[in-house]
């Protein structure tokens, strides 16, 4: 897949695109005071992420 | 995927834990096991140019291929990485072309409607014909197979949610794809540990260090400048283009590509970081195995990954000698040293006859979430009438990434 983003990413530049490419120029979300570092918070989706995954396999 | 800022190697530590005795055969290292066939190579330092039409960011295979499209359409394009090139996932990944398969598998109908859905679906199935192409016309040696990927599901409710997704995978990457009950998923796996799951043929393998190396000489042979290791500062609109402020000095280009993915924060862009979550993920190689059992727990030599959100990918090597583990081992920083130990477990849960396996190599890099799950192009900012594009390029987890990526 980034090996096809590149290439179109590239195609857009040089304008040579003959169509749309549906991923150019979807909105980009961000979240409010992220900078780049989610250190902070990535235990505490891991641990819920973990959660869920035991969850799911006992409801099965 | 990308390469390249602000991430720190894992320098093997001198003293390992007890959990690690006997489970690290003698001479384990602590880097990418696919390094032993293709270690990204240095690059003697040069003068860059002055001025170039475009500047990639990041020699990963997003810069890569778009460097080699660019020469083909007869742009100057100067690639920089802070790195060496393809020093990050683009060497480090599982190695599993996934042809839009996490894509075509997300919640896209809810966050995007229909209409919208439908056409991103399309442009990332288009990814799989594309690097097969890619491949062969480049005749880029990488132990490329289609050969296909399992999808255990972790659970029952999991199982539900691939069949509903099926018929989509199957229409979008062109390649049949179908349910394996439980029963038959012995066919799949040598394990009984899922409760079936999905096979969908438009996938593949390959090995994903020679895989970068042969982009990079493939897009050099167009006419592509690769420059390494060179830190790009800052990249600031000048007249028509923009100046970039490099550890190798000043050059001047019509147009910035970013390519930087997981290695993006600390980077010339906080706009593109602030929308990029870096995420480590870590993988073991197992010493070389008696080639039946590979062939056992691994019938057609198939690429697996499963449902959990905590996801598992695995495969056997290349060669068919050992068994490759992806898992995100630890949501924090850990050393590879450290996540060793841990990913084995997760194998010997799946794999009971791995359970005296040693490893050779544990390895981690960065892959990048989005947080709408997606790809991106675009432009940075936004729309913008200036004639000459800054670009941002992006990926959804590192696929193959090191989940693959």
């Amino acid at each position: 897949m980034a090996s096809w983003i590149g290439h179109q990413a590239a195609l857009k530049i040089a304008g040579a695109a003959n169509e749309r490419f549906a991923l150019d120029g979807l909105p980009f979300p961000t979240r409010p005071l992220y900078r780049g570092n989610p250190a902070w918070f990535l235990p505490i989706v891991g641990r819920w992420y973990r959660f869920r995954d035991a969850l799911d396999r006992r409801a099965a | 995927m990308g390469a390249s800022t602000g991430f720190a190697a894992n320098a093997p530590s001198g003293k390992l834990g007890c959990m690690t005795d006997g489970l690290l055969a003698p001479g384990f290292r602590a880097q990418p096991y696919w390094w032993e066939a293709a270690e990204p190579a240095s690059r003697a330092p040069h003068a860059l140019p002055a001025r170039v039409s475009v500047a990639v960011v990041g020699g990963g295979y997003a810069g890569l291929s778009a460097a080699l499209t660019l020469a083909r359409l007869g742009h100057q394009a100067l690639v920089l990485d802070a790195e060496r090139i393809g020093w990050g996932a683009s060497s480090r990944n599982g190695g599993m072309v996934s042809g839009g398969l996490k894509v075509a598998r997300g919640p896209l109908e809810r966050t995007l409607g229909p209409a919208r859905a439908a056409e991103v679906a399309r442009a990332c199935g288009a990814s799989f014909p594309f690097i097969e192409e890619l491949i062969a016309r480049e005749e880029i040696d990488c132990d490329y197979r289609r050969s296909g990927r399992f999808v255990g599901a972790w659970a029952a409710g999991h199982y539900a949610k691939l069949e509903q997704n099926v018929a989509r995978i199957a229409e979008i990457s062109g390649q049949p794809a179908r349910m394996v009950p439980e029963a038959a998923q012995r066919a799949f796996l040598g394990s009984d540990h899922y409760r079936g799951g999905m096979f969908a043929e438009g996938t593949g393998g390959l090995h994903p260090a020679k895989y970068a190396r042969g982009l990079a000489a493939a897009a050099e042979r167009a006419g592509a400048t690769l420059a390494s290791p060179v830190r790009v500062a800052g990249a600031a609109p000048e007249g028509a283009g923009f100046r970039l402020h490099t550890s190798a000095g000043e050059v001047r280009a019509d147009a910035v590509l970013l390519a930087t993915n997981g290695y993006s924060h600390g980077g010339p862009s906080p706009w593109l970081a602030r929308r990029l979550l870096p995420v480590g993920s870590y993988i073991i190689a197992t010493e070389e195995l008696d080639p039946g059992l590979v062939a056992r727990l691994f019938p057609g030599g198939r690429m697996i990954s499963d449902t959990k959100r905590v996801l598992n990918y695995f495969r056997p090597s290349p060669d068919g000698r050992r068994v490759l583990w992806g898992g995100r081992a630890s949501f924090g920083p850990i050393t590879a040293e450290a996540a060793a130990p841990r990913l084995h477990a997760m194998m010997v849960d799946v794999f009971p006859e791995l359970a005296p396996a040693r490893l050779t190599h544990a390895w981690t890099g960065n892959v990048a979430f989005t947080f709408d799950y997606l790809p991106h192009i675009g432009v940075e900012g936004g729309r913008t009438t200036r004639p000459a594009a800054r670009a941002a390029a992006s990926r959804w987890r590192a696929g193959s990434g090191i989940r693959r990526p």
